[in-house]
């Protein structure tokens, strides 16, 4: 039965009590959620849940707005210093997230599907551009079969394009039938990604490649998440977006574990490639406070169908209650 | 451009951010523990002694860096080199001469752990090392060891005859003129060891192999924490 949503819903800056709240270390904030600080009665306990503007600038604007208010706390209170501080950073994180990916909603909005749509041809077209370097990325993967770069390219276009179609259309039948050539596809990517990640060198020397591929891969997730929720599929949906936030931990993981007990690489580095790669790295770790939220987003609207449309409208924060 | 963990940092860079510590071993070997060598200019001695009071030889790391490598041509091998030779081919003399087989493909890190491994082997009878801080141990014990028999010699070889041999044929050839006298009392192998010139170039070589390794290592500690804060 669909649920009203409109009194669970309310704009954070009409609502200073929360506001006050995660000043003094009542509330604290964990990704998009808001909850009892631990050490309190309710300890743990979800109060609600934050909402983003679908519009990456406004989301912007917005987290800096409720930064600059809550930084005023800082200084002021000694009670509950750690907990708003703690809350400060996960802002911090999601605002990083936000500019890293232009935008927190891109898995849930319709919006956001659109920049990764154009992401994924923006990438293919460095691909196509970098075609040499690429098929020698892929042939670590397989020296026997001969890959035919273009047909790969104008088969993962066509994808994309129909994809993008099928949800403008809300052509529901149509967008299940992607969903195991989009898995494909992200598989694909990802093993390629798994099996240079364990090779030190390749790390350093494939980095470019790597990167795009990388790119491809978030922003695949991202448009298969989407897929599968104009398809109605929610809770896989969800779990897209919580694989691709597991995979890219994974993958960071195993680069640096490989490269920290690499000497002899480690004495060929430059410090311009050890910035390359720790940037790219850090570019990593930035969007994951933009999956858990949008997990989380997903999370609710299961809950309370019909948020993520109000939210994907909103200029201002709103704050769901649990 | 210059790589993060560098193996083969220049002497006078290595050296202008070594410990005082260990850059007073290098020193106490060069001016034969501050009471001078034949061939050491006095005003050098002078140099390295206010500087090592004062904690600062890091500052002097050209001028520690210049008598190293003067010293490396006093070997026989030497004889027909021009007045210096450099710290690469002094580091591959040293390694020689303990029986290591350095070639050219080899940087000067790896000559430097050639001259440790076959260091320690001869001196210590150690032939393996757990880590890297047991080799710098060891490593700093067989230094104390040769620093100290170095002096030994050096001052006997330092006076007379050997004085006026060293004028007539120039340079520092004269500490071949080490006497039986001199291996009578530290024994053959250490003899062997610190014969020549090399009763100098060997600790000197090890010090710095040792000055090198814990370079390497912090560097290569920066390195892997730079990594671990992406995660």
């Amino acid at each position: 039965m669909p649920v009203n949503t409109d009194p669970l819903v309310r704009s954070l800056p009409d609502i200073p009590d929360v506001l006050a709240k995660i000043q003094s270390g009542v509330y604290r904030l964990w990704g998009g959620v808001v909850r009892y600080a631990s050490g309190t009665d309710k300890g743990g306990q979800i109060v609600g849940h934050l909402l983003f503007p679908g519009d990456s600038q406004q989301t912007q604007e917005r987290l800096q707005q409720l930064q600059a208010t809550l930084s005023k706390g800082l200084g002021s209170l000694q009670n509950g210093m750690s907990h708003l501080q703690q809350s400060m950073n996960v802002l911090q994180g999601l605002q990083s997230a936000n500019l890293v990916l232009s935008g927190l909603n891109l898995a849930v909005t319709t919006a956001g599907f659109v920049i990764v749509c154009k992401k994924l041809d923006g990438i293919s077209a460095q691909i196509q551009a970098q075609s040499h370097d690429i098929v020698q990325t892929f042939q670590l993967v397989s020296d026997i079969q001969e890959r035919n770069l273009l047909a790969d390219e104008a088969q993962f276009r066509a994808l994309t394009l129909t994809a993008r179609q099928f949800c403008e259309q809300g052509d529901v039948e149509h967008l299940k039938g992607l969903i195991t050539p989009f898995h494909k596809e992200y598989q694909f990517t990802k093993l390629v990604l798994e099996k240079h990640a364990p090779i030190a060198a390749s790390n350093v020397e494939r980095l470019s490649e790597i990167r795009l591929l990388q790119d491809r891969l978030v922003n695949l997730g991202l448009m298969m998440a989407h897929v599968q929720m104009k398809a109605g599929a929610l809770k896989y949906s969800r779990e897209c977006v919580v694989q691709l936030e597991s995979d890219l931990t994974a993958l960071n993981t195993r680069r640096v574990e490989v490269l920290i007990c690499d000497r002899e690489l480690a004495s060929k580095i430059n410090h311009r490639q050890l910035t390359g790669m720790t940037n790219f790295l850090q570019h990593g770790k930035h969007v994951l406070p933009a999956l858990t939220y949008q997990a989380d987003v997903i999370d609710l609207e299961i809950r309370n169908p019909g948020l993520l449309e109000r939210a994907s409208e909103s200029k201002e924060i709103l704050l769901v209650a649990a | 451009m210059a790589t993060v963990v560098p193996r083969d940092l220049p002497l006078i860079d290595l050296l202008s951010k070594a410990s005082s510590d260990d850059l007073n071993v290098l020193a106490d070997l060069i001016t034969d523990n501050e009471k001078g060598r034949v061939a050491l200019d006095s005003k050098v001695k002078i140099t390295i002694r206010n500087h090592r009071a004062k904690g600062s030889l890091q500052s002097i790391s050209d001028v520690l860096e210049a008598e190293i490598r003067a010293f490396g041509s006093n070997s026989i091998v030497n004889m027909f080199r021009s007045s210096s030779v450099s710290y690469l081919e002094l580091a591959t003399d040293v390694a020689k001469k303990l029986d290591g087989k350095p070639t050219a493909s080899h940087d000067v890190f790896a000559i430097e752990e050639i001259v440790m491994r076959q260091a320690l082997s001869k001196y210590a009878g150690v032939k393996s090392y757990s880590d890297y801080a047991a080799l710098v141990g060891q490593v700093a014990q067989v230094v104390k060891l040769l620093v100290s028999a170095a002096s030994g010699i050096g001052g006997i070889a330092a006076t007379g005859g050997a004085a006026a041999l060293a004028s007539a044929i120039g340079g520092r050839l004269v500490t071949l003129a080490a006497p039986p006298l001199a291996v009578a009392a530290t024994g053959v192998t250490i003899f062997q060891a610190v014969s020549p010139a090399f009763r100098i170039t060997v600790p000197a070589v090890l010090q710095i192999a040792k000055i090198r390794q814990m370079r390497f290592e912090a560097d290569f500690a920066t390195y892997q924490e730079k990594l671990r804060s992406c995660l």
